[in-house]
């Protein structure tokens, strides 16, 4: 819904990018809910300023003769009497009413851990504990507690953790790592390092995009009612939605379906389709080889619209390599358009023979954006690495890492995300105290990959840096 | 004809009805959409079909927008805004009559207004029966969205309330237009597998999603954005194009940006001395946007020029023609490479036209008309009359994915807003626990029953919890009192019903007035919480 925000700051547009502000806010501090506030604000314009200093001066007694008083208004040129926005119009006060409104409860005692997965690289989680149980986690874990999330299910490897102090009860949490269904566990450590679980969440889909996968294609095809209309709360059955489902043999496997071929294959257990690739018009076979001489013969070839209601299988031909290359390469160059990188970085990832696979979000790039290769006909490998860099201090202190003053969270933690090309790294990292103490820390990264067979780079977020470079990415 | 082009309008607004207040600043969020928005769509609409012209389009009316359009209360404060709106411009007529450039902006404003009124008031003050109108003659695919706009993938741990977003629109679509919707604007394009088996349910054939939704379906769609896929449950996804989306939408190169164009902020209702404004505004006190601007965007700085209606409709119609040509060497280029007539969806905030960019009706109307009339490249049509002109197509898993910030639910869960889910997950599981115990309650005469009029109540509640919307402003910061206000009260005249049922005493005079004030949905079937 955008009724109270124009479309200048495109709350619809995927080619946002996120600010480092934004960035900044995903941070580990807590935020409890702010105080309800019965009193609208009303911010004050210098014509509401000069309407109060009128009526003060109309009030305050004066031995002078009355003097006429010109209204304000006739006194302003056709300018504003303030600069655009000084009465912000961005923040209409809001009629909210002055009586006091209950809250709703800080807690309701459910011992229960919440879930929710937000995007591919974070998920959200809150949990409800009463005081009993915070007190008790308080007094056996050392006054923190710790979120896991496990892949699959709890007895699935660990993909992420962190630690909250008890005050906490809820966090962002990166899952950049984790693919698939992850479940969490809150809990804490005893000072002898034994965990003791407090609740378990309910298992939810990670939000990741899964990375599209080549292989067969298959085609159905649509019926709809012939009367247009159904009763409401009937359900039709699947083979209503989809015409003629018959059984045949399995497609055969290659990346194109051949005209003409009928083949079967259900799309969920319970619904067995029929897919038709419609016959390809009679052209002759070079044709297929001469991209001028097929657009020729497209234009040939082209039908008449259908007139209302006459429906007709659309006239394909054989989707060749070539056809899918020129469109990977015009999708692409559409969404590098509007992810606003720079011309370096859009004359690699063309170079690269990227398909559009994995691009989007544009926005932000997420962790399969990025080149791949072109697919190879058989088995297959993408591969990559990054390093997470994480830990905390003195909320008030200054964090460097590589030279680069970063922002902590309002409890002074911290999580950055670097890229892990093969190769050797330095990452000094470095927190500087508000009275000048100082501590540092030197991580030494290594990376060395042996490839076997057909393996290719995994897409990685563009703009990841090397440990060492550029400026990380909050994780 | 080498494809088609799909131009889909999502008109939403969230439910908002505040009868204990003689006027409501929030109430005028409706009023300004249906003066500079849907009332001129409706004219537009009309104009084609007097002139001839078959150019379908597909609109998008919520549930809740559908049910504020038919609300006796709010059409009749309506009426009164307008009165209002009027009565002001005549009054700017006097003000400015010494300064030529207002003075004509305000005489626009008069005649405008008073248009607005008489095509309003020939409508009998009924926009869903033109549109219903429209609808039938096929010239407009109306579609619905989830009941109150929730983003579907955060409720997609709780399946019932997947259920009753979804199929409670459907009735409401049902009701309102005689028949069912054969597509549906997911809230925020927002997808995750989950909701399909709902979709299924509710008989729904398509929807919309955001580019990546579609190029990184699974497998990769042969033709990306420029041919629906069909999922595996049977629903066909087409996908948003992104360069007709940034040539409108984008900050930096979309139209609605130029300096031509009216400024939407500087309103006299900030400009002018309060005293003077006060017998016209929404709310006691209350400055807000009156809708009478004087001035156009000019450029960057504080400075605004004032705003010129003859330029800036020529801008609207310069910025039409680009957008043709853009379309047409867009499908030469498509129709050159696939091997089927490609077509490219074009959806936007309907709002987006004519509230926001106040010159966007124009701009739809002259490239439509261009379209129509000046070329032979594409055609217009509506995602279902495709399906049935073109129904086989590539079966693909969409994608999970939002057309917000950053493509997922980031903005609609964040720092500034996730403290309001815990509290619908508890009033969720509620919920399902009274449809559970409270299926079809009726008394010993067979009329619903104390307990079922509670339990459809605490339903709606739940319902208005749940929209997008609150956290979206508390996202935005614009009205972020007012949202959590409204998720507060939301929430908490649940629980208070939950809990009456729950003592079997429930407090019928209160109970009443809350049905009075949240009055969606009347005929809400309970038992899709179940």
């Amino acid at each position: 819904m955008k009724r109270t925000n124009p479309p200048s700051v495109e709350p619809a547009n995927p080619v946002r990018e996120i600010s480092g502000s934004e960035s900044a806010e995903e941070s580990q501090g807590s935020a409890s809910p702010e105080e309800f506030s019965a009193q609208s604000t009303e911010p004050q314009s210098a014509a509401i300023q000069a309407e109060v200093t009128e009526k003060h001066a109309a009030a305050a007694p004066t031995a002078v003769a009355a003097e006429i008083v010109i209204p304000p208004i006739l006194l302003e040129g056709d300018e504003p009497a303030h600069p655009t926005g000084a009465v912000s119009p961005e923040n209409p006060a809001t009629q909210v009413e002055t009586n006091s409104t209950p809250e709703l409860p800080e807690s309701y005692g459910t011992g229960r851990l919440l879930l929710a997965a937000r995007d591919p690289e974070c998920v959200y989680a809150h949990w409800d504990l009463n005081r009993q149980e915070r007190q008790k986690a308080e007094d056996s874990g050392g006054g923190a507690l710790s979120l896991r999330i496990h892949q699959d299910s709890l007895s699935g490897p660990v993909v992420s953790e962190e630690q909250f102090p008890i005050g906490r009860s809820h966090s962002f949490v990166s899952v950049a790592a984790a693919s698939g269904p992850i479940v969490a566990q809150l809990g804490y450590y005893s000072p002898e390092g034994l965990w003791t679980p407090v609740a378990s969440s309910d298992t939810v889909e990670h939000a990741a995009a899964p990375a599209p996968q080549p292989g067969v294609v298959e085609f159905a095809t649509l019926e709809f009612p012939l009367t247009g209309t159904s009763t409401p709360g009937a359900s039709p059955a699947m083979d209503q939605l989809i015409a003629n489902p018959l059984t045949a043999e399995a497609a055969p496997a290659h990346s194109s379906t051949k005209p003409g071929t009928e083949i079967t294959t259900a799309l969920a257990p319970e619904f067995p389709l029929v897919r038709t690739a419609p016959a390809a018009p009679e052209l002759p076979a070079e044709a297929f080889a001469d991209p001028v001489v097929f657009e020729a013969d497209l234009e040939e070839a082209q039908l008449p619209l259908p007139g209302p209601g006459e429906t007709r299988p659309i006239v394909e031909t054989p989707w060749t390599p070539d056809r899918e290359q020129m469109l990977s390469q015009l999708i692409t160059r559409s969404v590098l358009r509007h992810k606003r990188i720079g011309s370096a970085e859009f004359d690699a990832l063309l170079k690269a023979e990227s398909n559009w696979a994995g691009l989007l979000p544009s926005a932000e790039v997420s962790s399969h954006a990025g080149p791949q290769p072109a697919a190879a006909p058989g088995f297959w490998l993408n591969i990559n690495a990054e390093v997470v860099v994480y830990g905390a201090t003195e909320p008030d202190s200054v964090l460097r890492i590589a030279g680069q003053t970063l922002p902590l969270g309002p409890d002074g933690s911290f999580s950055f995300r670097f890229a892990l090309p093969d190769g050797s790294y330095s990452l000094p990292v470095e927190a500087v105290s508000k009275h000048g103490d100082v501590r540092r820390a030197e991580l030494q990264f290594h990376r060395g990959t042996r490839y076997s067979g057909q393996v290719g780079v995994h897409p990685q977020n563009p703009r990841l840096s090397v440990p060492g470079s550029g400026n990380p990415l909050q994780a | 004809m080498q494809g088609y082009l799909s131009l889909i309008l999502h008109a939403h607004l969230p439910f908002v009805r505040h009868p204990e207040h003689d006027r409501f600043l929030e109430e005028t969020w409706l009023f300004e959409a249906m003066t500079e928005t849907y009332i001129p769509l409706l004219q537009m609409l009309d104009g084609w079909a007097n002139d001839g012209m078959f150019a379908p389009i597909t609109i998008t009316l919520t549930p809740t927008l559908c049910t504020m359009l038919s609300d006796s209360l709010l059409m009749t404060r309506y009426r009164r805004h307008l009165e209002k709106l009027i009565e002001l411009a005549d009054k700017e007529t006097h003000r400015t009559l010494f300064e030529k450039p207002l003075h004509d902006l305000a005489s626009f404003y008069l005649e405008r207004f008073r248009w607005v009124r008489a095509k309003y008031d020939a409508w009998q003050g009924d926009l869903l029966a033109v549109f219903r109108r429209l609808h039938q003659e096929r010239r407009v695919e109306l579609i619905t969205s989830a009941a109150t706009h929730a983003l579907l993938p955060l409720l997609a741990n709780h399946p019932p309330s997947l259920r009753a977003q979804i199929l409670v629109a459907r009735d409401h679509f049902t009701r309102c237009f005689g028949s069912q919707p054969e597509g549906i604007w997911l809230p925020e394009c927002a997808y995750v597998p989950a909701i399909e088996p709902v979709l299924r349910e509710a008989n729904i054939r398509w929807f919309v999603l955001d580019t990546h939704g579609i190029l990184n379906a699974n497998p990769k769609p042969r033709y990306g954005m420029f041919s629906p896929i069909i999922s595996p449950g049977g629903v066909a996804v087409f996908g948003r194009d992104l360069d007709s989306a940034s040539q409108v939408w984008s900050r930096d190169e979309g139209y609605p940006g130029d300096p031509r164009y009216r400024d939407f902020y500087r309103d006299i209702g900030f400009d002018l001395e309060l005293e003077y404004l006060k017998p016209f505004q929404a709310a006691t006190g209350q400055r807000g946007f009156s809708g009478i601007k004087y001035h156009r965007i000019t450029g960057p700085g504080t400075t605004k020029a004032p705003y010129d209606r003859p330029s800036a409709v020529k801008a609207a119609d310069d910025h039409a023609s680009h957008f043709l040509q853009a379309r047409m060497a867009q499908f030469r280029g498509l129709s050159s490479i696939l091997d089927r007539p490609p077509i490219v969806t074009c959806p936007y905030d309907a709002e987006l036209f004519g509230h926001w960019w106040y010159e966007g009706i124009e701009f739809l109307n002259f490239f439509v008309r261009k379209a129509y009339f000046d070329q032979n490249v594409f055609e217009l049509i509506t995602p279902a009359q495709f399906l049935r002109k073109f129904p086989t197509h590539q079966v693909a898993s969409p994608a999970a994915s939002s057309w917000g910030e950053s493509g997922y639910w980031r903005v609609w869960l964040n720092e500034q807003n996730q403290w309001v889910y815990p509290h619908l997950r508890i009033a969720q599981e509620r919920m399902s626990e009274l449809a559970k115990r409270y299926a079809r309650p009726k008394s010993h005469d067979g009329s619903a029953s104390l307990e079922s009029r509670a339990m459809r109540q605490a339903g709606r509640e739940l319902l208005l919890a749940q929209a997008s919307d609150w956290p979206f402003i508390l996202r935005t910061g614009t009205s972020p009192d007012y949202a959590k206000k409204r998720v507060t009260d939301h929430v908490l005249r649940f629980t208070r019903i939950y809990e009456q049922l729950q003592s079997g005493q429930i407090d019928l005079a209160w109970l009443e007035q809350v049905e009075a004030q949240d009055n969606v949905f009347p005929e809400l079937d309970c038992g899709y919480f179940g």
